[in-house]
């Protein structure tokens, strides 16, 4: 989720946002507000990804429109700047400590498969990625929303002379992409945790994902997710301790093969 | 849609790439541009769709001053383009490539519910292809199509605009001599009341669809009249038609 965000965002506004890390972390702690005022969870599912289309869609209007034309390192400097504010904003307000954001009831339990146990909220999570992974696909090839963008990542330029409002197509991107982010920081919530730091820890992942599906493509981001997700996963138990050297390891070795990205668009 | 540039000059760094250019283009004129390679022709189209701000001058469309408008916005009055390079959405069809023109024009994005027009959009799609006489290609992805096909199809993607102002850079080249023919055929069949500038090296094609021609020469703009005036006159003839080209 956070990577179909971050790669539809370069590919079409080619834009670096360091800062799609402090959406999800913003997310994270809208959610926690939420949940510690209602006590419902799925309020707060909702409350976080609509809280952060607004900042999103503020923070692109206020800011980022600015420096389009400005180059990456401007980008990266602004970028980082809000991870930076983001981050202190969050401890001065909520304090260093992790929170946990409770698990939903009717989810706390396990669920046996074929004799091995399974976390139901693990179980959850994994069914609510992959429906929001099969829309957000059928968004991009069906919908006239999707063709825009599609188009854009290939040529934006060209979408201007078409007579679309490209203003109006980036902020709306930006916005989707922070609110997608916002809703992941929530999903992950339960059983994460919910700390000031938790962006970078997610930034890096997304970023590694990113490149490995490739840039401009929400295709790309679903393999990369699924690609860096196993070797994750597998890389501790075969490399034992080196988790981290296992999905760096997938990206050398996709960059040397493709360095487009699996779906990376052509050049 | 009528179309003049007020003393535009537009520089990068120390060079003028035009210089106190104007041109005054009448609504339903065909118009062509020619000059030595560098002489400032696309540079003139990106100033007059708004993609390049020029250093000094003015562009009116209708009489009305659009220096200060966006690209879409200009696109909106009705101005459409072509490039020398291709411009197509590579990694959509040839029928995506044309539904984006037309759910742009038919302003179909702002509906909720698009059910009616959409049908419309898809219609218009297969007879913008019949006209193309390229029917076969609707669901083929656009980098996949060649060279000749291309260029057919980025013309229609600008006619699907419905434009009132078409700016056509050098839509012939690399065609073969019977995709030549047909798009002649295929510009000259639009509404009179489409403006259109081309800049074409093919003066055969030049003298095919124009009514007027403007030479630019280094920048500044040498010369101005019919094709028969062009053809006489001595300056267009040193450095453009007896020249390298």
């Amino acid at each position: 989720m956070l990577a179909a965000g971050l790669s539809v965002i370069f590919g079409l506004m080619d834009v670096l946002n360091l800062a799609h890390g402090s959406f999800y972390m913003l997310g994270a702690y809208v959610g926690l507000t939420v949940l510690g005022v209602s006590g419902n969870f799925w309020l707060a599912l909702i409350a976080a990804p609509v809280a952060l289309g607004v900042i999103g869609a503020l923070i692109e209007v206020v800011f980022f429109r600015r420096i389009y034309r400005e180059g990456h390192l401007m980008q990266v400097l602004l970028t980082f700047g809000f991870t930076l504010v983001f981050v202190d904003l969050i401890r001065w307000r909520f304090g260093p400590q992790t929170h946990s954001l409770p698990t939903p009831p009717g989810l706390e339990g396990a669920v046996h498969i074929l004799g091995v146990s399974f976390a139901s909220y693990k179980l959850f999570v994994i069914l609510f990625a992959s429906v929001v992974a099969l829309g957000l696909l059928l968004a991009w090839r069906r919908s006239r929303v999707g063709a825009i963008l599609r188009a854009g990542v290939a040529d934006r330029e060209m979408l201007g002379l078409l007579g679309i409002d490209l203003k109006r197509v980036f902020t709306g991107t930006f916005a989707f992409g922070a609110a997608l982010a916002g809703l992941a920081g929530v999903v992950v919530g339960p059983y994460l945790g919910v700390y000031p730091g938790m962006d970078e820890s997610i930034l890096v992942l997304v970023l590694v994902v990113v490149v490995v599906g490739g840039l401009g493509s929400i295709e790309g981001a679903i393999l990369g997710s699924l690609l860096i997700g196993l070797a994750n996963a597998i890389g501790p138990l075969v490399l034992g301790g080196f988790e981290a050297a296992s999905i760096f390891a997938v990206m050398a070795i996709v960059l040397l093969v493709r360095p487009q990205g699996l779906l990376g668009r052509r050049q | 849609m009528n179309l003049s540039t007020n003393s535009v000059t537009v520089r990068f760094g120390a060079v003028a790439a035009l210089q106190n250019v104007n041109v005054k283009v009448a609504s339903g004129e065909r118009r062509a541009v020619i000059g030595p390679n560098g002489a400032g022709k696309t540079t003139l189209f990106d100033v007059i769709t708004g993609q390049r701000r020029p250093t000094s001058g003015k562009v009116l469309i209708d009489d009305a001053d659009v220096t200060g408008f966006t690209v879409w916005r200009r696109a909106r009055l009705g101005l459409a383009r072509t490039f020398q390079r291709s411009t197509l959405f590579a990694n959509l069809t040839v029928a995506e490539n044309l539904a984006i023109a037309i759910r742009s024009r038919l302003k179909v994005g702002s509906r909720i519910w698009p059910g009616r027009l959409e049908r419309e959009v898809g219609a218009e799609v297969s007879s913008r292809l019949e006209m193309a006489r390229l029917p076969a290609l609707r669901h083929r992805l656009a980098w996949r199509l060649g060279h000749g096909e291309r260029r057919i199809v980025e013309i229609e993607l600008a006619l699907a605009r419905d434009p009132r102002l078409l700016l056509l850079d050098e839509p012939m080249a690399g065609l073969s001599g019977a995709e030549r023919e047909a798009a002649v055929t295929r510009l000259r069949a639009l509404p009179e009341a489409v403006t259109v500038i081309l800049v074409e090296h093919d003066l055969d094609v030049v003298f095919a669809i124009a009514q007027r021609v403007s030479v630019l020469d280094h920048g500044v703009l040498i010369a101005d009249g019919t094709p028969a005036e062009i053809r006489a006159n001595r300056r267009v003839q040193e450095v453009y038609l007896g020249g390298a080209d």
